[in-house]
């Protein structure tokens, strides 16, 4: 019953137990590095099913950073795979030059070597000095690292949530999606009128970002993706 | 030997943004999920729900949808059997649904606020709460309490015997991804000097007592941002202590209210933060405590209520209603976290350290009590 320790990758079949609960195997992967950043990023995919993979980096043993692969990857998107949300980032490659070891990004689910990298390369190459950031700042790019700004990217969801839910739901679904609220009685009727005399939910959609970016133009809002919390249109697409 | 029944009552968990019960219900029912020892079913209120439904839940970390699931439910699947009941055991996670319907049933109390603390609470809670509590503590075999003020409290208002109570610990529920983002921000970026100010904004959380520290001390707020995180409420008091600040030479955008933030932007907010500050007048537990020693914070806290069980060696207390004492917590609080070198802890031992503070030994409890109870 208790949760497998992580540590080394000794526990790998444990941990691994663990994951599969959340996370799905790596069946397509791509990675490139910012070497300015030492920063990892690119897409890692299941084939199919509703669960996101999850990536390590690795020296030796030593785990040094966990990405769930649920971002937006623009690769991804333009591959075709996953309506882009397969992307993950990976920081931490100035930690793992300063330790002894093979650096390799990894499978999280299963262990398997992803990808290898050449310290040399990595040690050679300059690297970016620190951007300052306010919190204000510190708070958009945590809302922006498993969300997007581009409604285009969220509109296949919407768009087969709409196929199979009624007009209530689907302006429900909108309000808890962008506003983080339920719909008020008038929204509700303004909305699903709207709906009903033919405009398109994608449409609906459009004007409601638009309001909520207006109303909160301090900290611009981010639309959530997929695989967090709030997200209200359902994973289907993924089957 | 038989495995036992038992029924969990997950009705917090179909809220739609999971703060503190839903969280306590969801850690409970996902360790469930995971027990081979014990035949368990989940329930809201006498209706038996599909284990996919509570799965469904905990993957999106909320209960979103479910009530319109729970309407096409009732419909299709029967209600527990009153002889199902009396061979099986009640756990609830939230005020009793039902009394005296399973042969053994067990309650989780977090507080007793709206009897200790009713000017925090509106007339509709306190009634509601009032009219409930003492029949469904009359008809209980067992308590779980989140920290020893709330079985204090219980005991000492109901006369329940101390055998009859657990305190269950409480844990941080967080996601690997979540840190390994913070850390990233911390590598890659310098972030101005900030304080968390942690709590949703209502009254009992004593917001108004850290805003007028503010208008006392206005070259702090130069040294260091507030971050006020946790949804807004309580906005026309909040006006007017902004313009009491402002009124104080001090530019209000030196204090910056986040609004809801999911919990990635929380743990990265903690994680990058100089220090906490939680005033709170009156808490159950206090997870945000919890979760911000854990990620290293010192926290500037309150000494009331349950909050100096949380973790006492990462606090600086105060008063919750003498700014003399929250002004030297938080000069303190300054002077230590300048020394604080938690930036250059690794990703695996800030993780140990969250793993080592998981949500098994609270289960373990519950649990247990089903078997020898």
């Amino acid at each position: 019953m208790d949760k497998p320790t992580i540590g080394s990758l000794d526990s790998r079949s444990a941990l691994g137990t663990f994951y599969e609960e959340l996370f799905a195997p790596t069946e397509e992967f791509f990675q490139s590095y910012d070497a300015g950043s030492r920063t990892i990023m690119g897409f890692a995919a299941p084939l199919k099913g509703r669960k996101p993979c999850a990536v390590e980096l690795v020296v030796g043993t030593e785990v040094i950073a966990f990405s769930k692969a649920g971002r937006l990857s623009l690769q991804a998107y333009a591959a075709g795979l996953r309506f882009g949300w397969c992307g993950y980032e990976l920081f931490g490659l100035s930690e793992a030059i300063a330790i002894d070891g093979d650096i390799t990004v990894r499978c999280a689910v299963h262990g398997n070597v992803l990808h290898r990298y050449d310290r040399s390369a990595i040690e050679k190459a300059p690297q970016a000095g620190p951007v300052t950031l306010s919190a204000r700042e510190l708070l958009q790019e945590l809302r922006l690292t498993n969300g997007t700004s581009d409604l285009k990217y969220i509109l296949p969801f919407l768009k087969r949530y709409s196929s199979t839910h009624g007009t209530r739901d689907i302006v429900e679904a909108l309000y808890r999606y962008i506003f983080r609220r339920s719909a008020d009685e008038s929204g509700l009727k303004t909305w699903t009128d709207r709906i009903n005399e033919g405009t398109t939910p994608e449409h609906i959609a459009e004007t409601l970002w638009s309001l909520a970016k207006y109303e909160n133009s301090s900290v611009p809002p981010v639309l959530q993706g997929p695989f967090e919390p709030g997200f209200t249109f359902g994973l289907e697409l993924f089957d | 030997m038989m495995m036992p029944n038992a029924y969990l009552e997950v009705s917090p968990m179909f809220e739609e943004y999971w703060t503190g019960i839903p969280n306590v219900a969801a850690a409970i029912a996902h360790n469930a999920l995971r027990d081979s020892t014990i035949h368990w079913q989940f329930t809201f209120e006498n209706a038996l729900l599909p284990n996919e439904m509570v799965k469904q839940f905990l993957v999106q970390r909320s209960g979103v949808g479910g009530l319109a699931s729970l309407a096409d439910l009732v419909w299709t699947k029967p209600d527990i059997s009153y002889a199902d009941g009396q061979a099986g055991v009640g756990i609830f996670t939230g005020m009793k649904s039902v009394r005296e319907f399973y042969a053994r049933e067990a309650m989780i109390i977090y507080d007793l606020s709206p009897l200790l603390t009713p000017h925090f609470h509106t007339s509709d809670n306190i009634n509601h709460f009032s009219d409930r509590i003492r029949d469904d503590i009359e008809t209980t075999n067992h308590f779980f309490c989140i920290s020893q003020a709330a079985a204090n409290d219980v005991s000492a208002y109901f006369e329940i015997p101390s055998g009859k109570i657990d305190i269950i610990p409480m844990a941080f529920e967080y996601s690997p991804s979540d840190l390994s983002i913070a850390q990233g921000i911390a590598r890659r970026h310098k972030v101005e000097p900030y304080i968390v100010v942690l709590g949703t904004l209502e009254p009992r959380k004593n917001g108004r007592l850290v805003l007028e520290y503010i208008a006392r001390n206005p070259s702090f707020a130069s040294q260091y941002r507030f971050v006020f995180v946790g949804r807004e409420g309580w906005l026309s008091e909040r006006s007017e202590l902004m313009d009491k600040i402002t009124a104080a030479g001090v530019d209000r955008n030196r204090i910056f209210f986040t609004g809801y933030v999911s919990e990635t932007e929380k743990l990265g907010l903690l994680y990058n933060a100089s220090f906490c500050i939680y005033g709170s007048f009156f808490e159950g537990y206090g997870l945000p405590v919890l979760e911000a020693a854990l990620l290293g914070k010192i926290v500037v806290c309150s000494n009331s209520s349950s909050m100096p069980e949380v973790a006492p060696q990462s606090c600086l207390f105060f008063d919750p209603n003498d700014i003399v004492q929250l002004s030297r917590a938080i000069s303190v609080a300054s002077q230590r976290s300048m020394r604080t070198r938690q930036s250059l802890q690794s990703f695996e031992d800030v993780r140990a350290e969250l793993e080592g503070r998981n949500w098994n030994a609270c289960y373990t409890k519950i649990a247990d009590w089903i078997h020898h109870g």
